[in-house]
């Protein structure tokens, strides 16, 4: 029967495609191949290709802070300094650097032999460029920090860079990398609006790979920069970004050799891609979209209930932490000891008095701050400040829908102690609407990431002017005095070790006031197949990888 | 009628298997059709007359019909032992079919002249499309379709009833059949229109000299158009015979019903006279003859409930399935209606 | 009857993108939310977010951003993507070949594979045949998509290495010609099956029941009759009539199809209209929301009209309704 025919044929036809070769293709410009060494001594040649959360829209990392946006675009680009993993500065754009008047003046000599993509050179002017005209614009980070004590950037010449600032700026350093302050060239982009200008999607920058190709919604791909001013970098010929939303399907496609490189491993996956034997990891808590990031808890202080530290403190005994890490994390980084990443050396205080787990504790406190329960039901208040008689012991606890599961621990966690928690999951414009601009909320759970300096990601956190209807604020509307004052001198000790001083007496206010409470610090796995090694952590991973062929 | 019958259906039994049991819904039945002769099957509805035919060309739906026994010959070959191609060859060419409801007949949504064309190239696939069309419109032009070409291009429902009937009485005459099984043609149209497709069947018939078999429950159809007559009651045959004999010598008390069923001038005034009684139910037929409950001859005799009657010579091509045939020959029968006297 | 008649139905499009337009602009924008933390990123203070708002036009009362907006759209201008800086028009286009590639393969794969199953399963109703396909049928409807998905991919593609894990095309190709178009179709296979599967039941069961009508009317009697073929009495006489629900079926749905299906989209990769649509709602990136609604609704207007076109071959007593 004609019906019949049609099925067979339309098998046929499907089985055929599939015997297909289901290899990637090879870039026609390989270079000549070496044959494969053991050892790690580098190879050339090859591509990787890289899964991406999500399509960037535009490849400039200049105007924004958006993770897809810097995983997308950060190879093609460079700072003036890069960070190693101590977060120390080692040159990169500048190839050297002096600190005067007590850190209000830095003078950088840039390397003279940088081009761009297309060939132009690379001077002073375009850093003064890109800070003026776009990072101090655009980029929220930087504008935030940077901008508020910069005084005027000079150029005495083609490849040396002054800022001048206002008062002594301590961490200027650490702000200089390709994350925080990617330079783009000023004769793309002078007199045109930088959010517009096509070569948004055409980047030339300085970076060890050039621009190919974007597809929007597909893949990024981007060649070798021959001219690359890190003598034999790179190794590989062609990095390809492909997006793929689904995490699950990023870790399909890497198990079938579609894809070599993941940013993130799923942590229910993890053990999974370890027991195969075929990839490697990297643990990092570095990323192009932020960096040193911990699950941050946050009382809205502005509630009666949270108003008295004991509170504070029980809820804080209250919880568990190795749960969370374990739970939900998969083991994939710490329990937060410090209000300050441990992964900012300097920064991160030890030893601090941070709450442990202890139910008894929690109870007792609870207890004397009044809140009794009769038959291990929840709460109710008996004499507490502000709160009339009755009035139970249960709020509310908001999220992103992806940090939910944090929400459910949470909330069984203080059932033991009989408090009521309900959850609530929103997305993150209206997230950011409810607790930042409404401020209508009781505790919720943030990713406050750090960067790689506290003045980044830490003061907004805690310093009273920064109660303001901007996302990621200081949530709990925490006003101390004492510890604006130490973070305004803290800015301008540029001594390390004065600077450390000063941050861990913040931190012991912070431990003991609790305005927030530090869950874990979060770290993402990067998993890629044993075929290649060489990696970086973040922007610039693939800049001295290479792969056997 | 002279020489073999072209059609004859012999001792033929079909089954209907529904939720209820078994319907028998032809019980052997037996009649011929000689070559150019006009046969008139009449019954009731559900008799088995439009079945009879629909099994003898392999139309019926089969679940849940099944044909259970005997023969149809046409010209000698038993057609119900044919392989689908070889019956699908015979039908439209040698036996054509005219329905009753020419509106739901013709696909709605092809135009007449497409589906005329298509009966033509169903049998003779070489002829092209414009050459189909060609010989459509003459075919239409001779059952009488006024302005046949234009009119050939429009669709069936802006057709009227009786332009519709001739238009599928020249699908059916489009390969000459040798038979022409015209079942109710007329029972859908109104009476005027009635008497101008009996004419062109007619002259159908002698263009074509095809023997027609016409099935209806109207015997002013049959006193007009038919040579014989085949009586039929409940899934059998229950008397066979010439229009004239049957019309004025019928043996079976049943046809004797009906004829004393016709409305007649000089009875104006008085109620019509009808059976008593409702035809048998096929699922579990009546033991004997299945005329018995209804038939004022019996009388109370017993061997019309014990043995079923068997299909009899009464007369000179005359049969009749009646224990009792004779006492009604001497039985005088009203005169045949006024429409014989048109012949 | 033709061109002056497509003219009037397209010009019907106008008020009904307009009302879409307007109770579109009201959604988003009174959906709690805004676009400045995407824009912004969660690092800026005060000043920062005010620029931008400003630089957007985000404070703006609604009822000027509304007139500001449809005054644009009047222009066959629909702005520009907050998050892109790019027109909204060439975003759009961007995506809406892969979009079309993948909903008008699975249209096809879907009314076809359905009507062939209807008419196999009508030639002989009720019996092995008939439970196989129709159970088959069901519980592929029934199955959720992401899940069907993910045991594509799992089972077809990581499994059998047969076909690709995700995406439209390989990564890093630049193939041209034939070879390109290879590579699309078999990174098309997965997701256009998929997405089939889940429009094939509505088919199918339109078509059986619309054939075992038909097979058991008079006109089929009547082919039957003439002497035709069984396929032919199939295929030219009972399937016409059943086509026309199954066409309004297919109508109705290839308007869907066109808004991008989203689900199919994240779970394979697919770089098209669906998933444009889920990333600009999140990030409240609103000249895109509403450039895509726009589109839809062109495209639902459209395929209305292919649909009305249907009718009329398929059953010429419409025309003079």
């Amino acid at each position: 029967m004609k019906a019949r025919a049609l099925v067979i044929v339309l098998v046929f036809s499907l089985l055929a495609m599939a015997c297909a070769d289901t290899g990637r293709e090879d870039d026609g410009e390989a270079q000549e191949t070496t044959t494969t060494t053991t050892s790690g001594e580098p190879v050339r040649g090859g591509t990787v290709v890289a899964a991406i959360d999500s399509d960037p829209g535009q490849l400039n990392p200049a105007i924004t802070t958006s993770g897809a946006v810097h995983y997308a675009s950060e190879l093609m680009f460079n700072g003036l300094v890069a960070l190693s993993p101590e977060l120390e500065p080692v040159p990169e754009l500048a190839e050297s650097w002096e600190v005067e008047d007590d850190g209000a003046l830095y003078r950088f000599q840039l390397r003279d032999d940088v081009t761009w993509h297309d060939g132009e050179p690379f001077t002073s002017a375009d850093v003064k460029f890109s800070f003026e005209e776009v990072l101090l614009e655009f980029h929220s980070r930087t504008k935030a920090s940077v901008g508020n004590a910069l005084e005027s950037i000079e150029t005495p010449d083609d490849h040396t860079v002054e800022f001048r600032f206002t008062e002594p700026y301590a961490p200027l350093l650490q702000q200089l990398d390709v994350t925080e302050a990617p330079i783009i060239p000023r004769h793309v982009y002078e007199g045109t609006d930088p959010q517009e200008n096509p070569a948004n999607l055409a980047p030339v920058g300085t970076g060890p790979f050039r621009f190919v190709s974007y597809d929007p919604g597909q893949e990024i791909v981007l060649d070798a920069n021959e001219d690359y001013f890190k003598e034999d970098l790179p190794y590989l010929d062609q990095v390809v970004l492909r997006v793929i939303p689904e995490e699950g399907n990023q870790v399909i496609a890497l198990e079938s050799g579609e894809v070599d490189w993941l940013f993130e491993v799923p942590g229910p996956d993890l053990s999974r891609l370890q027991e195969s034997g075929e990839f490697e990891f990297i643990e990092t808590s570095v990323n192009p979209g932020g960096a040193n990031c911990i699950m941050t808890v946050s009382f809205n202080l502005d509630r009666p209930i949270f108003q008295s530290v004991e509170v504070r403190t029980a809820l804080a005994h209250a919880l568990d932490r190795e749960q969370f890490l374990s739970r939900v994390q998969f083991d994939q980084g710490r329990v937060a000891e410090a209000p300050i990443h441990s992964g900012i050396p300097f920064g991160h205080a030890e030893g601090l008095n941070m709450p442990t787990f202890d139910r008894a504790e929690a109870e007792r406190l609870l207890e004397e701050a009044g809140w009794v329960s009769e038959d291990g039901g929840t709460r109710t208040a008996q004499g507490v400040e502000g709160v009339p008689d009755g009035t139970p012991l249960a709020f509310e606890f908001l999220s992103f829908p992806t940090f939910s599961q944090y929400g459910e621990l949470f909330r069984a966690q203080l059932a033991e102690v009989g408090a009521e928690v309900s959850l609530q999951a929103l997305e993150p414009p209206v997230f950011a609407d409810t607790v930042f601009t409404q401020r209508d909320f009781d505790t919720n759970v943030i990713s406050y990431c750090n960067g790689t300096d506290p003045e980044i990601g830490v003061r907004r956190m805690y310093i009273s002017s920064n109660i303001a209807p901007i996302p990621f604020s200081n949530a709990a509307a925490y006003r101390n005095a004492e510890v604006d004052r130490l973070f305004d001198q803290a800015i301008t000790t540029v001594d390390r070790d004065d600077r450390s001083a000063i941050y861990e007496q913040i931190q012991e206010i912070l431990v003991e006031e609790l305005p927030y409470f530090w869950l874990v610090e979060t770290v993402a796995t990067r998993a890629y197949t044993t075929d290649c090694q060489g990696f970086g952590e973040a922007g610039h991973f693939a800049e001295t990888a290479f792969c056997e062929q | 009628m002279s020489g073999d019958p072209v059609l004859s259906i012999r001792d033929l039994v079909v089954r209907f298997d529904v939720p209820d049991g078994t319907v028998h819904a032809v019980e052997r039945v037996s009649y011929d059709v000689g070559a150019g002769e006009t046969v008139g099957v009449v019954g009731e509805s559900g008799c088995g007359k439009s079945v009879t035919v629909m099994a003898a060309l392999g139309l019926l739906p089969c679940p849940p019909g099944r044909v259970v026994g005997g023969e149809v010959l046409l010209e000698g070959q038993d057609l119900l032992r044919l392989s689908p191609r070889e019956l699908r060859a015979v039908r439209g060419k040698q036996i054509a079919m005219v329905f009753q409801d020419p509106m739901t007949s013709l696909h709605p949504a092809y135009t007449v002249g497409d589906q005329v064309a298509e009966a033509v190239r169903a049998h003779d696939a070489g002829r092209s499309g414009r050459a189909a069309w060609g010989r459509a419109v003459e075919l239409l032009e001779l059952v009488g379709v006024p302005d046949a070409d234009a009119r050939a291009r429009t669709y069936p429902h802006q057709w009227s009833g009786g332009m519709r009937q001739r238009a599928m009485i020249a699908m059916a005459i489009s390969h000459h059949p040798k038979v022409l099984i015209a079942d109710e043609p007329t029972t859908a149209l109104d009476v005027t229109v009635q008497a101008q497709v009996l004419d062109l069947l007619r002259e159908v018939q002698q263009e074509t000299s095809s023997a027609i078999v016409l099935i209806t429950h109207d015997l002013g159809v049959i006193a007009e158009m038919a040579d014989r007559v085949v009586v039929m009651y409940a899934g059998r045959v229950v008397e066979t015979g010439g229009t004239t004999t049957i019309f004025g010598d019928a043996r079976h008390p049943y046809t004797r019903g009906l004829l004393a069923c016709l409305p007649r001038p000089e009875l104006e005034g008085q109620p019509l006279p009808a059976i008593p009684g409702a035809p048998p139910n096929l699922v579990d037929p009546p033991a004997g003859c299945a005329f018995h409950p209804r038939c004022s001859l019996r009388q109370g005799r017993a061997r019309c409930v014990v043995e079923t009657p068997i299909l009899a010579d009464v007369g000179e091509g005359h049969r009749a399935a009646c224990h009792f045939s004779e006492e009604l020959a001497r039985t005088p029968l009203a005169a045949p209606p006024e429409t014989a006297a048109r012949r | 009857m033709t061109l002056g008649y497509v003219g009037w139905r397209l010009l019907q499009v106008v008020p009904t993108a307009a009302a879409i337009l307007l109770i579109g602009f009201l959604l988003i924008h009174l959906a709690p939310g805004d676009p400045v933390l995407a824009l912004a990123g969660e690092s800026g203070d005060a000043e920062y977010y005010a620029f931008i708002g400003d630089k957007f036009g985000l404070d703006e009362p609604l009822p000027q951003q509304l007139l500001t907006y449809t005054g644009r759209v009047l222009q066959a201008d629909l702005g520009t993507s907050y998050l892109q800086g790019r027109p909204v028009a060439e975003i759009i286009t961007e995506r809406v070949p892969a979009t079309l590639v993948l909903s008008s393969t699975a249209l096809v794969l879907s009314s076809v594979g359905g009507v062939l199953l209807g008419l196999y399963v009508a030639a002989r109703p009720h019996g092995v045949r008939d439970t196989t396909v129709s159970s088959s049928v069901l519980a592929v409807y029934a199955a959720p998509v992401f899940w069907l998905g993910q045991l594509a991919i799992l089972v077809l593609a990581l499994g059998t290495g047969w076909f690709p894990v995700q995406g439209m095309r390989s990564p890093g190709s630049d193939a041209g010609g034939l070879a390109a178009l290879y590579d699309v179709a078999r990174h098309l296979a997965l997701p256009a099956l998929v997405l089939a599967s889940q429009e094939v039941a509505a088919v199918y069961r339109l078509t059986r029941v619309g054939l075992a009508d038909e097979l058991a009317s008079d006109h089929v009697r009547t082919a039957r009759a003439k002497g035709l073929s069984g396929r032919r009495v199939m295929l030219k006489h009972a399937l016409r009539r059943p086509l026309v629900p199954v066409v309004t079926v297919i109508g109705g749905r290839a308007g869907h199809l066109l808004s991008g299906a989203i689900v199919i989209e994240v779970v394979f990769g697919w770089p098209g209209l669906g998933r444009l649509l889920l990333t600009s709602l999140q990030a409240r990136d609103n000249p895109v929301v509403l450039g895509i609604f726009l589109v839809v609704a062109f495209a639902v207007v459209l395929a209305n009209l292919a649909t009305d076109f249907a009718y009329r071959w398929l059953d010429p007593r419409v025309r003079y309704q």
